[in-house]
């Protein structure tokens, strides 16, 4: 095909005036300097770029470095405070086994702790145990059931009393009862349970604790409070006996029974005798077996 | 100096990646703003479009395959002048129409030859597009069919049909103003 402007008529028609425009356009050439003059703004283009990206890189690099600062000294800091606790905390449960249901619901609040021997009953004899008698750890942490749900098995810090004089002035903070005695016969012939003396309990922190409780620690506890706190054995009787009666295989049947048998004795009830007798049948071994032997001795005459 | 050096040599680049684009630029620049006043007409600003052509060379270099270069270039150009004619065309509702530059020109014979040249393009711009740049080639910048198949990734039998159709479209329209 024929380009337009090698038509070379330059008639009226049609043809011939398409050619003349067409042999009009004409391309000139760049002008001279041009090509260098867009190079450098090509150049200088290229430069402010890549300036650009460092310049956004910058900051980021910037914040990482931050970051990962901060992550190193929050981690420096954290270990040196976390770190003698979690010893003292492995130190202190390398020799236990499995806990017990009782003691893993108070084991999370690091208070301090002393527990308090009774002086009258003596240590467990080592020969075989029956099944349901509790284990040596079970002994040491819950001597009283209320006391072993309020005061928790001691994270940090526990330290055994011997002496009977620190019993005296330590009792006294945990309880308002006006005679807290250790597990012994009274004169009149009542049967007192065991004490855990606590150390800087906050009633908070108490209530707290007792709402996370499941239900039948929590009636055991009303009932330990009815016959310790409020003085009030018959209320004290009717929960233990609502307990026994719910979860006769519960964790706290031992402690219930002991505690049963101690609110009827003090009520002079003879029935302390049977709730005494069925006690030393279930736990031949068990930690209160001395409590029971006296109440069944007393009120078998 | 042939008008279109490279054009028509199609010969696939085997490594692309060796392209350097300063080697590029200084081989293709007159060819690329010849394209560029070409399809742009005279009241495009054919040294800042041309300077666009290079910016989106420059950036998507590392991605050419190395098939076609000269299809590769001329395809960035003809983007580019039709963007920056849309970006006119929005300016223009706004402000007037730049003229043709007459206080540049040196006679009388190049006031006529600058006022023929705005009809040509006056023309060109109510052809259809899927012709238009191929006529331009083809009339303008002296490509064969066979480099503008090359050039627009085209048979050359569709490049010739396109060429005959727009051929016939611009004289029709050149009739319809005399």
């Amino acid at each position: 095909m024929e380009r337009l402007c090698d038509h070379r008529s330059d008639d009226e028609t049609v043809l011939g005036a398409a050619a003349r425009l067409a042999r009009a356009v004409e391309i000139e050439e760049p002008r001279f300097g041009l090509q260098q003059r867009i190079a450098s703004a090509l150049a200088e283009t290229r430069r402010v770029q890549t300036g650009a990206r460092h310049f956004y890189l910058r900051p980021a690099f910037a914040l990482i470095a931050l970051l990962s600062l901060g992550a190193v000294a929050a981690a420096m800091t954290g270990a040196a405070k976390v770190w003698p606790r979690l010893k003292a905390a492995i130190s202190q449960r390398a020799p236990h086994s499995s806990p017990r249901r009782v003691s893993s619901v108070s084991k999370s609040v690091p208070t301090e702790t002393v527990i308090v021997p009774s002086p009258v009953v003596p240590p467990p004899p080592a020969i075989k145990r029956p099944v349901m008698a509790a284990p040596p750890e079970r002994a040491l942490i819950a001597l009283d059931p209320a006391a072993a749900l309020v005061a928790p098995v001691p994270a940090t810090k526990t330290t055994l009393v011997d002496d009977p004089a620190f019993v005296e002035t330590a009792t006294p903070r945990r309880t308002t009862s006006p005679t807290p005695t250790p597990t012994t016969t009274t004169s009149g012939g009542a049967v007192s349970a065991p004490v855990v003396a606590l150390k800087q309990e906050k009633p908070e922190a108490v209530q707290k604790r007792l709402a996370a409780a499941p239900e039948e620690a929590i009636m055991v506890v009303q009932a330990t409070r009815a016959l310790h706190e409020e003085h009030d054995p018959k209320r004290a009787a009717h929960l233990l006996e609502n307990y026994l009666q719910r979860f006769p295989d519960g964790d706290l049947v031992e402690e219930s029974l002991a505690l049963l048998i101690e609110a009827k004795s003090e009520r002079d009830d003879a029935s302390a005798a049977k709730v005494a007798s069925e006690y030393l049948e279930r736990f031949p071994f068990g930690r209160f077996r001395q409590v029971a032997e006296r109440a069944k001795e007393r009120f078998s005459k | 100096m042939s008008t279109v050096p490279q054009v028509g040599r199609v010969i696939p680049i085997r490594r692309p990646e060796l392209l350097v684009f300063s080697a590029i630029y200084k081989e293709w620049f007159r060819t690329v703003y010849r394209w560029v006043r070409a399809l742009g007409g005279p009241q495009s600003d054919a040294e800042d479009w041309t300077q666009e052509v290079f910016v989106v060379v420059q950036r998507r270099l590392p991605d050419f395959d190395g098939q076609n270069l000269a299809g590769w270039l001329y395809r960035i150009a003809a983007n580019t002048v039709s963007d920056q004619r849309r970006r006119a065309w929005f300016r223009n509702i706004f402000m007037r129409p730049r003229d043709v530059e007459l206080e540049s020109f040196g006679g009388e014979g190049d006031i006529v030859r600058r006022q023929e040249q705005a009809d040509f393009y006056r023309l060109v711009e109510k052809m259809n597009k899927k012709w238009r740049n191929t006529f331009v080639l083809f009339e303008v910048m002296g490509h064969s069919g066979e480099e503008i198949a090359d050039l627009e990734n085209l048979p050359p039998a569709t490049v010739r049909t396109h060429l005959h159709r727009a051929r016939k479209e611009f004289l029709a329209l050149l009739a319809e103003e005399t």
